[in-house]
């Protein structure tokens, strides 16, 4: 299948491996993702300001873009892989699909360009559970991980708002029922969809110190081989917060993985995973 | 269907240069013999047309025949009136000073720099904005020999034969020795040439030459030597003063030259520059329309450098020879005049008439595919007539994309394909229409090896050098394509190395503008009626009626 | 409109046009350069090489009861009725000063120089005002994610006529940014000629001394006969 795909900034800087890895594992299971030739940032939070559709122009031009180009997929679905350019796009499409008069206004704006409505924003997650479907994963392991043990960890934005959310917004099981598809051992991860400070990193590093330190206290008494991720941003902080509070967890590095990086382990691509990242979980 | 940007009356004649073109991809016109060269040239080349030409009546080339466009220039009352201005108040005191904005001035300005003179005792003075010269519009490329198969010695010989033998041969050598290393220091300031993916230049052929060795940044070359060049000068904080042309030379009592006179275009001001060494860079003589042909050289080329140094006695060679390139747009009226770069023959486009056959061998030197386009539409009445009444031929474009494949023009004519697609002609599929049109000043003041200008006795005038399109010898009676980003990166270099080797050591005396006062006694002993003034600084276009109820006074 | 109709009526008819609000009739078909002198100014500021590459002519124009501002070239637009125009004398811009050999090619590097880079909100505006059609804002968008190899090719027509620059709500200074990226692209991102390094190697060691010296001094009999006998690749 070809899917048109939304790398987002992140991906491109200083998350590089998770967009290796999801092309790699979308292409070993026979996903083709094309980066739009075409794109700009998703407009990242200004994209969720309610007030004003204006905050919402960047994202509709990345709409736009998937639009151009349809004819070069086998479906209208635009893939995203960071979980904030998900969030932002499809909030943005969801609200311009409802509410035609904020469509007229943007399109105004945008003239002579225009946007139907006619995309639809998947997340990557979403195209692997419902188009390939997570009882073919097994097909594809060729590891044996039945000894390992992961905590997912979603964020917010993947599973918040409910419109948008991938996954029931409370409870979702979604990386849980991939971890299993794989032989591995999901660990229950009671704060799974709690915020890992976001922005704040940036400019108030304590209170990101503190909150990735709560964060792991119910998954310590565990002996995780590693926590998944789904987005830049929470990776970055849990990084950073895992190595902030040394002390603190007595000298454990745990290692963070993109779900991609995950399923690339699995699926035994190797040779598309970091060197850091392999010594790290050393399978 | 048919093709919108042209008129009805095209399209016949455009059929039949589309229902030639697959037979003329496998057709190679013959080269011509140096006997019908010869015979061409004097037979419809403008140069050979003595009307065109008269005798200068004084200075350093007294009696040498010259455009009368530019006898008129040189024959001409100065602009300013020496009693006016005062020598002794100072505005700028600088170790160089360097005329004209261009790439010549840039490259010299950086080379006088890298030789240790700081860059608040450099001064560039120019009539428009810094980088508003002819090297931003050359747009197919910069020739340098270093090719394993090629070789400076193949290039000189290159250069040599196209420039008629004319050329001052240890001049060529310089430029084609020093050519590998201008490209160089280009790569090293991040140019950004068109490379193949190891590194290696893109190279193609150009009119005149034997070998591959066009360098080119797609159809902007010069823009981008240009605008590299310009954030360097920037970047070393290097002075610039804009809209300010130089509009004399000052002297001092010792016989050197030792600055200029400025001229504030904006506040009518002139400024006293004070320079132990003085650099002319500026460029040639496009918008004097010598014999009426339209121009592809920006605004400003007025050939004010060959005025200025003229009085100060100044040798000039070559003048009687002019350049002009064989292909100018030649449709739509709004753009007659301007190029058509010669990369897009070098691509394989051919020349065609109103049948679409081709009739000279499209990468002949300029002057001899000018000459051949003139005979074609007057000579032998097979070129299209426009409702203006301009001639012109087709320039079969499309056939690079056959040869070379789709997306070639967009790729490597970007410049080419907007300029005509502003027009509704897409030059991908329907062929140009162009016609001569003066290009290059191929002669100009004579420099030696070291840039410095040259007097009637072959003397350095102390203090005064010259690069560029201002000086004559390199290209002699006609210039290559890609030559003249070559001489003005090799030249200028050297002229901002001698400059500043020369500053280091020479000592300025009292200011003076005698020189000035004696060229308009001679004036007067020649006879010459106070009509003119030089330099012009600028074309006088405006309208008839405008012009004719324009009055001056003075409030 | 065709060019076929504007060099038609070129000697019949005449428009309005209002330069700097005030009306002068010009032939229809002129370039607005030349629909200037017509009108009797003699340009000094806003006009350099006439031929859309210097980009000294950045205009800016409206029609009456049109809200739209028009952007263009002076010397490659043609004037039309009713048209309310100002070519820009200027353009003020912040250009800082580097020493190309210290930069690195990447992110960091440009954004210390060019901090408001990051200030883009995307607008677009740049785009649409661009007289060489340039995907201005997605230049600047690949300059945001890191390629800069994408962000020199793609504004590599930009001749600085800084109309994308007035107009930007960011205030940034796209030229002189791409200028920067630009030559970051060709002296670190590219690869050297290696052919280039070998024959400089080989002018410095002499290797065509002798051949040149022999040149210079041989005349033109001996010129022209080498030139005849050269063969072409």
């Amino acid at each position: 299948m070809k899917y048109l795909y939304f790398p987002g900034c992140s991906l491109k800087n200083y998350a590089k491996r998770y967009e290796e890895t999801a092309v790699a594992v979308a292409k070993a299971l026979g996903i083709e993702l094309i980066e739009l030739k075409r794109w700009n940032c998703c407009g990242a939070v200004s994209g969720l300001a309610e007030d004003s559709v204006f905050h919402h122009i960047a994202a509709v031009r990345d709409l736009v873009r998937a639009q151009e180009q349809l004819d070069e997929a086998d479906s209208n679905k635009l893939v995203t892989v960071c979980s904030m350019c998900y969030r932002v796009l499809a909030s943005v499409n969801n609200r311009l699909k409802h509410n035609p008069e904020d469509l007229d206004t943007i399109n105004e704006f945008m003239s002579p360009e225009e946007y139907n409505g006619g995309i639809e924003v998947v997340h990557l997650l979403q195209i692997i559970k419902d188009d390939i479907g997570f009882d073919r994963i097994a097909e594809f392991t060729k590891k044996d991980l039945s000894n390992i043990k992961v905590a997912p960890y979603y964020g917010c934005v993947l599973v918040r708002p409910k419109e948008t959310a991938i996954d029931d917004p409370n409870e979702p099981t979604i990386l849980e029922e991939l971890i299993k598809s794989t032989g591995a051992t999901a660990v229950e991860n009671p704060l799974r969809t709690e915020c890992c400070g976001s922005y704040n990193v940036v400019t108030n590093r304590e209170l990101v110190k503190h909150r990735i330190l709560n964060l792991l206290k119910p998954i310590m008494r565990e002996n995780i081989d590693f926590l998944i991720s789904v987005c830049p941003l929470c990776t970055f902080n849990l990084e950073f917060g895992i190595k902030a509070n040394k002390k603190e967890l007595h000298g454990r590095e745990i290692p963070v993985l993109y779900f991609t990086e995950f399923l690339a382990l699995a699926f035994g691509l190797d040779d598309k995973l970091e060197k850091e990242v392999l010594q790290a979980v050393n399978i | 269907m048919g093709y919108p940007g042209y008129p009805e009356e095209f399209w016949d004649s455009i059929e039949k240069v589309e229902a030639t073109r697959e037979r003329r991809l496998k057709e190679v016109f013959k080269r011509i013999t140096p006997e019908e060269k010869e015979k061409l040239l004097e037979k419809w080349h403008p140069d050979y047309r003595p009307e065109g030409k008269r005798a200068l009546k004084l200075g350093p080339n007294k009696g040498d025949y010259v455009p009368n466009e530019v006898a008129d220039i040189l024959e001409a009352y100065p602009l300013i009136d020496p009693n006016d201005i005062d020598l002794e108040d100072i505005d700028y005191d600088v170790d160089v000073l360097i005329i004209g904005g261009g790439g010549s001035g840039a490259a010299a300005a950086l080379w006088t720099n890298y030789r240790g003179i700081k860059a608040e005792n450099i001064l560039i003075a120019t009539k428009l904005r810094f980088g508003d010269a002819n090297t931003k519009m050359a747009q197919g490329g910069i020739q340098a020999a270093d090719r394993p198969q090629d070789s400076p010695p193949i290039h000189f010989i290159d250069v040599i034969g196209g420039g008629h033998y004319a050329n001052k041969p240890e001049l060529v050598r310089i430029l084609v020795k020093e050519a590998p290393l201008i490209i160089k220091w280009h790569e090293e300031l991040g140019v950004m040439y068109d490379k193949d993916e190891h590194g290696n230049f893109i190279e193609i052929h150009g009119g005149g030459t034997s070998r591959k060795r066009m360098h080119a940044a797609k159809d902007y070359t010069g823009l981008e030597i240009m605008r590299v060049l310009m954030d360097e000068v920037l970047n070393r904080e290097i002075r610039v003063i804009e809209f300010s042309p130089a509009v004399e030379l000052i002297m001092d009592t010792s016989g050197q030259v030792a600055g200029a006179v400025l001229y504030n275009l904006e506040t009518n001001q002139y400024y006293v520059v004070r320079a132990k060494a003085t650099v002319l860079t500026t460029g040639g003589f496009g918008r004097l329309h010598i014999q009426e042909f339209p121009t592809t050289n920006h605004y400003g080329a007025t050939a004010d450098g060959l005025v200025m140094g003229y009085r100060v006695g100044t040798h000039l060679r070559d003048m009687d020879s002019v350049q002009y390139h064989p292909t100018g747009a030649a449709f739509p009226e709004q753009i007659v005049g301007q190029l058509v770069t010669e990369k897009v023959r070098g691509l394989g486009a051919q020349l065609v008439n109103i049948d679409g056959e081709q009739f000279i061998y499209p990468l002949e030197p300029r002057d001899v595919v000018a000459a051949a386009i003139i005979r074609e539409c007057y000579g032998r009445n097979k070129g299209i007539v426009t409702v203006t009444g301009q001639r012109g031929l087709w320039l079969d474009s499309p056939m690079i994309e056959i040869i070379h494949g789709e997306g070639t023009i967009k790729r490597y004519l970007a410049a080419m394909y907007r300029q005509f697609k502003r027009f509704d002609i897409d030059i991908t599929k329907e062929p140009m229409l162009v016609f001569p049109t003066l290009h290059y000043m191929n002669g100009g003041i004579e420099i030696n090896e070291y840039t410095q200008a040259l007097n009637a006795d072959g003397k350095p005038i102390p203090g005064l050098f010259a690069a560029g399109e201002v000086t004559g010898g390199v290209h002699g009676k006609n210039r290559l394509m890609g030559n003249s980003l070559l001489d003005i990166n090799v030249f200028g270099r050297r002229g901002g190395i001698n400059a500043a080797k020369h500053a280091k050591k020479a000592k300025v005396g009292k200011l003076t503008l005698k020189h000035v006062n004696n060229w308009v006694t001679k004036l007067k002993e020649a006879g010459i009626a106070p009509k003119r003034k030089a330099p012009i600084i600028l074309p006088e276009y405006r309208g008839k009626r405008a012009l004719s109820r324009s009055i001056n006074i003075g409030f | 409109m065709t060019a076929q109709k504007t060099v038609k009526k070129l000697k019949v008819k005449m428009v309005s046009i209002y330069i700097m609000g005030k009306e002068y009739k010009v032939p229809e078909g002129l370039t607005i350069h030349k629909a200037m002198e017509y009108a009797g100014y003699k340009l000094v500021r806003g006009v350099g090489c006439r031929a859309g590459f210097c980009g000294a002519c950045a205009t800016v124009y409206r029609f009456k009861d049109d809200y739209r501002l028009y952007t263009g070239l002076a010397c490659q637009t043609t004037v039309k009725d009713g048209m309310y125009l100002v070519i820009l004398p200027f353009v003020p811009a912040k250009k800082p000063g580097y020493d190309i050999e210290k930069l690195k090619a990447d992110f960091s590097s440009i954004v210390k120089l060019f901090p408001e880079v990051t200030r883009c909100v995307q607008c677009n505006t740049c785009t649409k005002v661009c007289p060489q059609e340039i995907q201005v804002m997605d230049a600047i968008q690949m300059i945001l994610r890191g390629d800069i190899k994408s962000a020199a090719e793609l504004s590599f027509d930009c001749i600085a006529c800084g109309i994308c620059s007035l107009r930007c709500p960011a205030e940034i200074i796209h030229y002189n940014l791409f200028q920067l990226v630009r030559r970051l692209n060709g002296k670190y991102l590219t690869p050297k000629s290696q052919h280039l390094v070998q024959r400089l190697k080989e002018i410095e060691e002499g290797k065509f001394d002798k051949e040149l010296e022999k040149l210079v001094k041989m005349g033109p009999e001996k010129w022209k006969e080498l030139y005849e006998q050269r063969v072409i690749e």
